[in-house]
């Protein structure tokens, strides 16, 4: 049987609480995040929502962090997740651009 | 339908190869991975047994051992670790015996319909204990309250005992149900259980039968 | 609903073929609410009904019948809609009519069955007649034979009427969704002695089901509802469709390996199941923002022509915006909160999983399966403009709010479990009573009773709508 890589730390029972909400959190600021973006660029609510998004996106990023730490993930683990979270940040724009070249194209 | 698309992101046929793409390589990853993993799950030898040999899941005569699970420091958690040999209802059984044992109790296990009380391998309701370790739960040691209650002297025939009259033997408010279990189909889910025990389960559930402090249970 | 056996618009022996299977639909869905109550009561009161109709019984029907309504509820949507996306009559119409009735009688003998014998002795003969113990796939071996013969001729008349009529988009993902979605079943039906085996195509069933081919399944009623309901652009949406099968297959066919992490499969399960669940919530974000673009898009057209509304099917489109909202929510934050193994390893089996559970399937499945209903109603009494009437907001209001209501009881006492009797006392035998006779699991327990029966009242509140809008809204 091969060694392990991925670590599997004790987690003490205090540390529960902010496991789970940290977790909650990502997303729910995550879909806050995609809300307001889209919102905001389909003109359903005034453009500076969409700032207020991004702001929602750094407390996503926040919190994965966060509860990446609490599971005890390894550093390359933190990396890895940290680079999924940029590429969370384009999502929506390119979600968006897929949508306006799909209209233009078809409208 | 017929206008040619002006950029590739909104083309249709992009998006439909690309879907087409991306299912088939995690096809045909996941059936790759499936047949390394069938590899190493299917039941080992009594040969393995006898030779040491440590496999993930082992073969029905694995009952015929003594069975802890300890912290593997290497693995970061705990694993079974299969002992000496001990009698299991008095007696060693032959390869043949113990695999139409185990066959009794997984069948048995199945038309009493365990699984929609209980968890196995984690997995089920959660109306009743989870099954994976029973068999090493404290609860059946020599000192633990099960064997008095059944008045039996070994954890096999006191589990039987159980398993065959549960009702009798209330441990909380809530029982489990007489479901009519016969002493042979009670044999083999023992040997079931004992079996399950011994399955390299990657250290679920943790710290099994260790207590770490109880403030939460007050 | 039953009115619509006799004033009906439909043209389509298809589509009424749809109206039966969603009719028994609503039955099952009913019976598995009434079991469910059963069972929650068992958890506060053991003694009720011990020995009679044990937990065990209650609890089987109550999954069983969840899975069957919504198969019958799915079957029932793929013939509503093929006249509408092939463009012509079912072929086949009579044998898929004989089918109907055949499982509909395999289904009444096997709950009979289940009901009234409960569990046999350890032996085949019980698995072929009586029950296969295995959760969700429960039914004896006689039925499982049956179900597949009756998918067989369901799948001649999808794929015989693709074939002959327009292939849409939608038809295609539609046909080779459901091809998989059948040959899983397959995976299900075999005995072994190894029971980390057993789990392990146990789980092919039931992950590739309702986190992969489900999924797909949902996405798909959702492209042809949209077109019907808000009149949203084929192209676009058949576009989306494709990315969306992308998205839920890309992440979710190896998201199976968050089940694989403690059956006795091998530790690199660990990163492959933490890895593509993680990814699993993406989808279901771009599935949400897909439906509101669209309605965005579709609202703002038809108000620049100085319309009103860009929904002709008012309740339908209620439920698919929850649908679209109750899978992220249930499938998607519910999921993603115990799915990382260092936290699955304390979580699995808890009372987490079963409240994931209830929000995943009623948020992804009943949401939308409902909505069809709500469109094949339409239909059926020919309404050009079907309006949600007081009793339809009432009943999707506490349907709603009854199931997130239990999801977060039970979630609360998933937590305790956790803190109590995973992390703290050794998971034993001992462990987990301790943890169940706490005073916050019990309360947690109390109000997921309270819940249920809030859910229960939605439940009636909905059937009345379902039997009295049409002729309501068909008269005026």
């Amino acid at each position: 049987m091969k060694e392990v890589y991925l670590n599997m730390p004790q987690l003490a029972p205090e540390d529960f609480l902010p496991i789970f909400t940290s977790a909650t959190l990502v997303m729910i600021f995550g879909i806050i995040f995609v809300g307001l973006y889209t919102f905001a660029k389909l003109e359903k609510i005034p453009s500076f929502y969409q700032y207020v998004g991004y702001l929602f996106w750094f407390g996503c990023a926040y919190s994965l962090y966060m509860l990446s730490t609490l599971v005890g993930s390894g550093d390359f683990t933190r990396k890895v997740l940290m680079v999924a979270m940029l590429a969370y940040l384009i999502l929506p724009h390119f979600i968006y651009f897929l949508m306006q070249e799909t209209h233009e194209q078809h409208d | 339908m017929a206008e040619q698309p002006k950029s590739v992101w909104s083309s249709i046929s992009f998006w439909r190869r690309s879907a087409a793409w991306v299912t088939g390589f995690a096809v045909v990853l996941l059936i790759w991975l499936t047949f390394d993993t069938i590899g190493q799950i299917t039941m080992g030898t009594d040969a393995d047994l006898q030779n040491g040999v440590t496999k993930r899941v082992p073969a029905p005569t694995v009952i015929n051992y003594n069975i802890k699970y300890e912290m593997n420091e290497k693995r970061g958690h705990e694993a079974p670790v299969i002992g000496e040999k001990e009698s299991f209802f008095g007696k060693e059984w032959s390869v043949d015996e113990a695999a139409a044992l185990l066959h009794l109790g997984k069948l048995t296990s199945q038309a009493k319909n365990c699984m929609n009380c209980h968890t196995l391998l984690g997995n089920g309701a959660y109306y009743a204990p989870d099954l994976t370790k029973a068999w090493l739960d404290p609860a059946w040691n020599n000192d633990g309250p099960m064997m008095g209650m059944t008045g039996k002297s070994t954890r096999e025939e006191a589990m039987a005992e159980f398993l065959m009259h549960p009702s009798k033997y209330p441990t909380h408010a809530r029982m489990m149900p007489d479901l009519g279990i016969t002493a042979e189909e009670a044999k083999g889910l023992v040997a079931f259980l004992k079996h399950m025990s011994s399955i390299d389960t990657n250290g679920f559930p943790r710290n099994f039968g260790k207590e770490q402090g109880g403030t939460y249970a007050k | 609903m039953l009115n619509s056996i006799k004033a009906n618009k439909l043209q389509f022996e298809s589509q009424k073929i749809g109206m039966m299977y969603f009719r028994v639909a609503i039955i099952l869905f009913g019976a598995q609410l009434l079991m469910g109550l059963i069972a929650a009561i068992q958890f506060l009161y053991p003694s009720f009904l011990f020995e009679l109709f044990d937990f065990s019984v209650a609890r089987m029907v109550h999954i069983n019948a969840l899975v069957v309504w919504m198969l019958y509820a799915m079957i029932g949507s793929v013939y509503y809609m093929i006249p509408d996306e092939t463009g012509r009559e079912v072929i086949g119409a009579g044998i898929a009519k004989l089918a109907f009735w055949v499982l509909t009688a395999a289904v009444t003998v096997v709950v009979l069955v289940y009901i009234f014998v409960q569990v046999g002795s350890g032996t085949e003969m019980t698995i072929w007649l009586i029950n296969e113990g295995r959760e969700y796939l429960e039914a004896p071996r006689w039925a499982d034979i049956g179900i597949v013969v009756v998918v067989l001729v369901f799948y001649f008349n999808v794929f015989a009427t693709y074939l002959k009529g327009e292939r849409t988009g939608v038809m295609t993902v539609m046909v080779a969704n459901l091809f998989a979605l059948a040959g899983l079943y397959l995976c299900g039906m075999f005995f072994t002695d190894n029971i980390s085996i057993d789990q392990y195509w146990w789980w092919w069933v039931i992950h590739l089901w309702v986190e992969a081919t489900w999924e797909v399944f949902v996405g798909t009623l959702a492209a042809y509802a949209l077109i019907k309901i808000i009149g949203a652009k084929r192209e676009i949406v058949e576009m989306w469709l494709w990315i969306e099968v992308l998205m839920l297959f890309g992440s979710g066919v190896l998201g199976l390996g968050h089940h694989y992490f403690w059956i006795g499969t091998p530790e690199y399960w660990w990163e492959i199941g933490a890895l593509f669940s993680a990814l699993e919530p993406v989808p279901l974000v771009a599935m949400f923002v897909h439906v509101l673009y669209d309605w965005g898009k579709e609202q703002g057209q038809v108000e620049a022509e100085g319309g009103a509304h860009a929904i002709n099917n008012g309740p339908a489109m209620a439920w698919i915006v929850t649908n679209a909202f109750g899978n992220f929510l249930g499938a998607g934050i519910w999921g993603f909160f115990h799915t990382l193994p260092q936290v699955n390893i304390y979580t699995h089996g808890t009372q987490f999983t079963s409240a994931h559970g209830h929000l995943s399937f009623f948020g992804a499945y009943a949401t939308i399966l409902i909505g069809m209903m709500y469109l094949g109603l339409q239909g059926a009494y020919g309404i050009k403009n079907m309006r949600a009437t007081k009793l339809s907001k009432w009943a999707i209001f506490m349907l709603v709010f009854g199931v997130l209501g239990m999801a977060v009881s039970l979630t609360i006492a998933g937590y305790e479990q956790v803190l109590v009797e995973r992390a703290e006392l050794g998971a034993t035998w001992e462990a987990f009573f301790t943890a169940q006779n706490l005073i916050w699991y019990v309360q947690a327990q109390g109000w997921r009773l309270v819940m249920g029966v809030v859910t229960f009242v939605g439940f009636a509140l909905l059937v009345v709508d379902l039997l009295t809008i049409g002729k309501k809204e068909a008269g005026e």
